[in-house]
């Protein structure tokens, strides 16, 4: 039964980064402001936590420091899609570029690296033991000696429930997204509402890049989130920014990301076609997405139309 | 409950109202708005580098003389950058297509890289070398780009699935191929990098200026450039292309298949996206050599912005960018700021080139 609880040991910790910066990410993709620079995010926020981490010697302002920079990334993209008013998936796209250039110049430059930033005295974010819990069969085993991370994703996933389906914010994040003119005729800024909901998903991603960096390894190279931010975010497509679907999404994708570990480890799939994963299940789901969606505007009659409602359009 | 519309769709709302469903072109994304826009961005983008290297450097104003003078050291620069022009005009004509038919083809990068191996591939096992061996490896680099760029346009015609997210995710997916496909099967066994054997010299692009790195190559981007200028502006399915771009549902009641423009020009797009890499590997780096690319793909739509989408203005884009590059390497040499400076004005171009509000008539719009 170890196998198994090493396994979900592992599954666990790959899940946590998708899923806290999925739920992030969802917000903004309900609120119709889409984050694709999530995977940006991350790398920003792994640096400024690992960086902060080393200079004050406290993982927590680390932590800190990581969320802050998710936030000031995602202004960042804020400001380029409201106020440039660019168009916001270009400028995500800007900003992904801008992190890895971003990131490049200040562990060469700033921080005296070449490639990767592993600076000494470090203290990782702690992991929590169980005690005599970790008896408990399978799942003691799995559960013991997680990040701390791992509890709060538990409470992010709660948390996300709570605020999509509960909250004032949360029902005007989704006004926002499902029509922007009613939303503002019932006195809503819809700016305002997306630039926040960026702003959760900005810090939601720094959490995520914080677990990649601080975590484990104290290290940082430009390649470090090696695609999470796009799983995060696929996750977020597939689970049709809902929470319940994006949280089954996370996991779905978490568990196939400790099998693609554990099958590397293994040597029985090539290595570069396993790492080409999530990018071809980001591609999968959008299709998935865009076919079903398809499907469903074909027999939606409800619009207004010259042919009569009976008749299905298309 | 209705389901939340996602990035996905967010772009082609408009067009889902007010256009029957089997109309899945959609307008342009991006429409620049002059040429003084393009020149106000790139006098920011070079400030904020001013900035940065104020910031971070030890002797700013050497490296800043660097960056953007470092070209015209000497002849054997100068050259590079004319290389290097080559290629970003390339991927630049390569976007072009795809913006003015409505879709944003972000995946040149990967096109690029596939089409560089392919070009290796051919041009190293083509029985006989010349300039047969170099079409036939160019024509397949094409091929190869417009391949790549298949299932992502088939699945935007169709159902009209986000091209930005799948060409984007298909540019991973590229990087792992090629590095899967050459470790696996066209390795240069004596090399320690992850390349492709040496190319023997018949099938090189003939040089221009030697030493340097600048061929032929760039007389047929200056083609490719009059070509889509001709068919661009002076032809009838060129005009009928802009008004597919522009208003996909207003072509279509004219009888025109805004469509298969979009489909046409989606391929055509990974085909001159894969022909610059062809231009890459048998004009410069003369093998497949993994990082061949410094994201000449990426480069080329901050080119393209730049260039507002004109032929003309693409080359002198081109050139432009080119040489803040061949600066950039200079720069690393004489001080201590790094390339990935270029990297960082690349992300700031485009945020301040497809902005709606930076130099349109008026200020703020």
């Amino acid at each position: 039964m170890n196998v198994v609880g090493d396994f979900l040991s592992l599954a666990f910790s790959s899940t946590i980064p998708i899923i806290v910066t999925a739920l992030g990410g969802m917000f903004a993709e309900r609120a119709r402001a889409t984050n694709i620079a999530l995977d940006g995010t991350m790398l920003i926020s792994a640096l400024a936590a690992i960086a902060v981490g080393a200079t004050t010697g406290s993982p927590w302002l680390g932590l800190v420091g990581g969320v802050v920079a998710g936030m000031a990334y995602a202004a960042l993209l804020a400001f380029a899609a409201f106020v440039l008013r660019c168009d916001i998936l270009i400028a995500g796209i800007a900003a992904n570029l801008l992190a890895t250039g971003i990131t490049l110049l200040v562990v060469q430059n700033v921080l005296q690296s070449t490639g990767t930033y592993a600076p000494g005295g470090v203290t990782l974010l702690p992991r929590i033991p169980l005690g005599p819990l970790a008896e408990i069969p399978v799942l003691g085993r799995a559960v013991d000696g997680q990040s701390v991370l791992f509890y709060l994703a538990i409470a992010a996933v709660v948390a996300s429930i709570i605020t999509m389906n509960r909250t004032r914010w949360g029902v005007h994040v989704k006004a926002v997204g499902e029509s922007e003119e009613a939303a503002e005729a019932a006195g809503l800024r819809p700016t305002l509402i997306r630039t926040s909901a960026l702003l959760v998903s900005g810090a939601a991603a720094g959490i995520g890049g914080t677990y990649l960096s601080m975590s484990s390894v104290a290290s940082f190279n430009s390649e470090l989130t090696g695609g999470l931010g796009f799983i995060a975010f696929a996750a977020v497509i597939f689970g049709r920014a809902m929470p319940g679907w994006t949280i089954l999404a996370s996991v779905l994708f978490g568990i196939a990301t400790a099998l693609s570990i554990q099958l590397q480890g293994a040597g029985i799939i090539d290595q570069q076609l396993l790492h080409s994963l999530p990018y071809i299940a980001t591609i999968v789901a959008l299709a998935f997405r865009s076919i079903r969606e398809f499907r469903r505007n074909r027999f939606d009659v409800s619009d207004t139309s010259f042919l009569p409602a009976i008749i299905p359009r298309g | 409950m209705s389901t939340p519309t996602t990035s996905s769709e967010a772009d082609v709302e408009g067009a889902k109202r007010k256009a029957p469903l089997f109309l899945t072109a959609t307008a342009r994304r991006v429409v620049p708005l002059g040429l003084r826009q393009s020149i106000v961005a790139v006098l920011i983008g070079v400030a904020i580098c001013f900035v940065i290297i104020l910031v971070v450097a030890d002797e700013p104003f050497v490296a800043f003389q660097a960056f953007v003078l470092g070209t015209f050291r000497n002849p054997y620069s100068i050259g590079t950058m004319l290389a290097i022009a080559t290629i970003l005009a390339c991927t630049a004509f390569a976007s072009t297509v795809g913006f003015r038919a409505g879709a944003f083809n972000i995946g040149t990068e990967g096109q690029l890289v596939l089409g560089g191996l392919t070009a290796a591939v051919v041009a190293g096992s083509f029985p006989t070398g010349g300039i047969l061996a170099q079409i036939v490896a160019l024509l397949a680099a094409a091929a190869a780009g417009a391949l790549w760029i298949l299932i992502p346009t088939v699945l935007r015609v169709r159902w009209r699935t986000n091209e930005i997210l799948t060409t984007l995710m298909a540019n991973y997916i590229a990087a792992d191929i090629a590095l899967f496909m050459v470790n696996n099967f066209f390795r240069d066994t004596t090399s320690g990098a992850v390349e492709t054997p040496p190319l023997d010299e018949s099938v090189w692009l003939a040089r221009i200026l030697p030493p340097s790195q600048a061929n032929i190559g760039i007389v047929i981007v200056i083609l490719i450039a009059v070509a889509l200028w001709i068919w661009f502006d002076r032809t009838r399915s060129g005009k009928r292309g802009e008004v597919s771009g522009l208003q996909p549902a207003f072509a279509e009641y004219l009888g025109i298949r805004s469509v298969s423009f979009l489909r046409n020009s989606m391929l055509l797009s990974g085909a001159l996206a894969g022909f610059a890499g062809g231009l890459a590997i048998l004009g410069i780096s003369h093998s497949y050599i993994e990082g061949f690319s410094p994201q000449y793909g990426f480069l080329g739509i901050t080119v393209a912005l730049i260039g507002r989408l004109r032929p003309l203005g693409i080359l002198v884009a081109a050139a432009l960018y080119a040489t803040l590059i061949t600066g950039a390497t200079a720069m690393q040499s004489v001080s201590d700021v790094p390339f990935s400076l270029v990297f960082v004005l690349q992300g700031i171009l485009i945020l301040l080139i497809t902005s709606q509000r930076i130099g349109s008539r008026g200020g703020a719009a």
